[in-house]
């Protein structure tokens, strides 16, 4: 399907010649055929140069507007200049410690204000303006594919965000082996600014797909599906849970319209929820920044035992046990991966490189199993498993089963540190609403369900802390809560 | 905490660990109310009984106590003692 090896503007002048008629963006402010497409970032780049942005620039990119912030992504990489995203909403002091960390020359953005003490500065609005008043300009410099592109940041979820490069030649190989975006139209509501819709829409565009963008329109995620007739809906399990209750209200979605969960863990009750009430073709993912696409259930796959799907072709995945010998099927261990593109290590920390990137394998810190039927399945975090008097225990089996009690809507299991035990499992609980249960009675329930595995403390809370992508933030919820507190 | 919520702490712990004895409702009952004691003879308990033991007493109450260290004590009661005494020291 594609060839991967190749600078990103030779394969979009190639769709350009190809498909050129067909939609690259579909947006509330324009909808840019590939025919176009490559004219304008062609234009760009030519505007980008003549303000400095070349050979030895490191681009920190700002753009609030998606339309806006893909073009000068594209164009960036039509000038081999290495780019790392510094998001609007993220406070000054830590945009300026991003681009000093990725090593950024220059910031390119679209309100002065942007801008960052000691780096060079270009108005993207008026580099836009500029090239498109001008969209031959001068010929693309030769770019090497293999050449520092893009820098992403981890989730950041605990500390400093690690940073990751892709060279535009692991970007091809990423949209080779991502799913099959050819002739459908991809909306994923993420903001362009959050570093996997950016590769989502990169994938896309490398494919010959058509992107399409919320970009900030209030319209409902039903009706852009029904009007733009979008083929693959992406979400977060925060989104998955947005869409459902929007489809309690609106309806199914567009039966061409499928849906993509991925990120975080997709509980059997979420996907259950979004089959029978959004959209019965739904495929749940996993994957990494560090690898990329990893693995995909697809809608025959669900099942109690949350599987996401059998490892995609190019992919190696293994689980080892602790002794470092490889598990047997349905085995949990610490999975390690293989996969066309991926990072090689974290830029600027040495320590985190050697901990995740190990003898030519990225291992992610996630505890698996694989199962005699070839799927994957993921029982949480290593740095979350939990060990109480040698006997381990995993967090996502505690979750499974609190959240097929009927009253329990989301659960998250962490901790209580013991010197006599180790780690003592708990639990806290979102209950469903209008639903009534005691801590008690679901320690009783649990108990029966996993015996000695069981949480002995839960705590029902008004709703679990998630970080902005979604994710039950597990640290913070031992912090809620006080684990010696006495009665319900 | 009283001494009701502190029996009902170790009722459970004992429940937890499959000790039968406390599935009798008038034997609970009694315990409970702090007119029968529960002796570690009667009770029968194997290793993973007192660890469960211990870890109730644990996360209910916050006093760490090691399985090892149960055979100081001749019956439930007295660890309701014992518990009483270092939470109200």
């Amino acid at each position: 399907m594609t060839m991967p090896g190749r600078a990103f503007h030779e394969r979009l002048r190639e769709h350009a010649s190809r498909i050129g008629d067909v939609a690259a963006i579909v947006a509330p402010s324009a909808s840019i055929s590939y025919g176009a497409l490559e004219v304008e970032v062609h234009g760009l780049a030519s505007a980008l140069r003549s303000r400095g942005i070349g050979r030895g620039t490191v681009a920190a990119l700002t753009a609030r507007g998606e339309v806006d912030h893909l073009l000068a992504t594209l164009a960036l990489l039509e000038l081999g200049v290495p780019q790392v995203g510094l998001a609007s909403r993220d406070p000054p002091a830590m945009r300026m410690r991003l681009a000093r960390r990725a090593g950024a020359t220059t910031v390119l953005g679209d309100r002065p204000d942007d801008a960052v003490a000691g780096l060079a500065w270009v108005d993207l609005g008026a580099a836009l303006a500029s090239g498109r008043a001008n969209p031959c300009g001068a010929p693309a410099p030769e770019v090497d594919a293999s050449a520092p592109a893009l820098y992403l940041t981890g989730s950041g979820t605990t500390g400093e965000p690690k940073i990751i490069r892709f060279a535009q030649r692991d970007l091809a190989l990423h949209a080779r082996n991502h799913i099959d975006f050819v002739g459908q139209r991809v909306l994923r509501p993420a903001h362009v600014e959050y570093n996997n819709s950016k590769r989502m829409r990169l994938y896309t565009l490398w494919q010959g797909g058509t992107c399409v963008l919320a970009d900030g329109s209030a319209e409902s995620l039903h009706s852009q599906c029904a009007r733009l007739g979008v083929t693959w809906l992406e979400l977060s399990p925060l989104h998955g849970a947005d869409l459902l209750a929007a489809s309690r209200i609106e309806g199914r979605l567009p039966a061409f319209t499928s849906v993509r969960v991925g990120g975080a863990r997709v509980p059997i009750a979420l996907r259950r929820a979004i089959m029978a009430e959004a959209s019965p073709r739904l495929f749940v993912s996993y994957g990494t920044t560090e690898t990329s696409f990893v693995s995909v259930a697809d809608p025959t796959m669900h099942d109690d035992r949350e599987t996401v799907g059998p490892p995609a072709a190019g992919v190696i995945a293994e689980v080892l046990l602790a002794d470092g010998g490889h598990a047997a099927p349905g085995e949990i261990g610490e999975i390690r991966l293989r996969t066309p593109g991926m990072a090689t290590g974290y830029v600027g920390d040495a320590a985190a490189t050697a901990r995740h990137f190990r003898d030519g394998w990225f291992v992610p810190g996630d505890l698996a199993s694989l199962g005699a039927d070839g799927r994957l399945y993921l029982h949480g975090r290593k740095d979350d498993m939990m060990i109480m008097n040698s006997i381990n225990i995993f967090p996502a089996e505690i979750e499974r089963t609190l959240e097929a009690h009927p009253a329990v809507e989301a659960a998250a299991a962490f901790p209580i540190p013991s010197e006599v035990h180790g780690q003592i499992p708990a639990a806290a609980v979102e209950l469903r609403e209008g639903c009534a249960c005691t801590a008690s009675e679901l320690v009783g329930y649990a108990r029966g369900a996993l015996g000695v595995r069981a949480p002995r403390r839960i705590e029902i809370l008004a709703s679990l802390p998630r970080n902005a992508q979604g994710k039950i933030v597990r640290r913070e919820i031992a912090g809620m809560i006080d684990p010696r507190k006495v009665g319900e | 905490m009283n001494d009701r919520e502190i029996r009902q702490i170790l009722a459970d712990g004992l429940e937890a660990g499959a000790v039968h004895q406390v599935n009798d409702v008038s034997t609970r009952e009694a315990f409970l109310a702090g007119t029968r004691d529960l002796t570690f003879e009667e009770l029968e308990m194997d290793s993973l009984a007192k660890m469960e033991l211990c870890i109730a007493i644990e996360v209910g109450t916050g006093v760490s106590l090691a399985p090892e260290e149960l055979g100081r004590f001749a019956s439930i009661g007295e660890i309701v003692t014992m518990l009483r005494e270092r939470l109200h020291a």
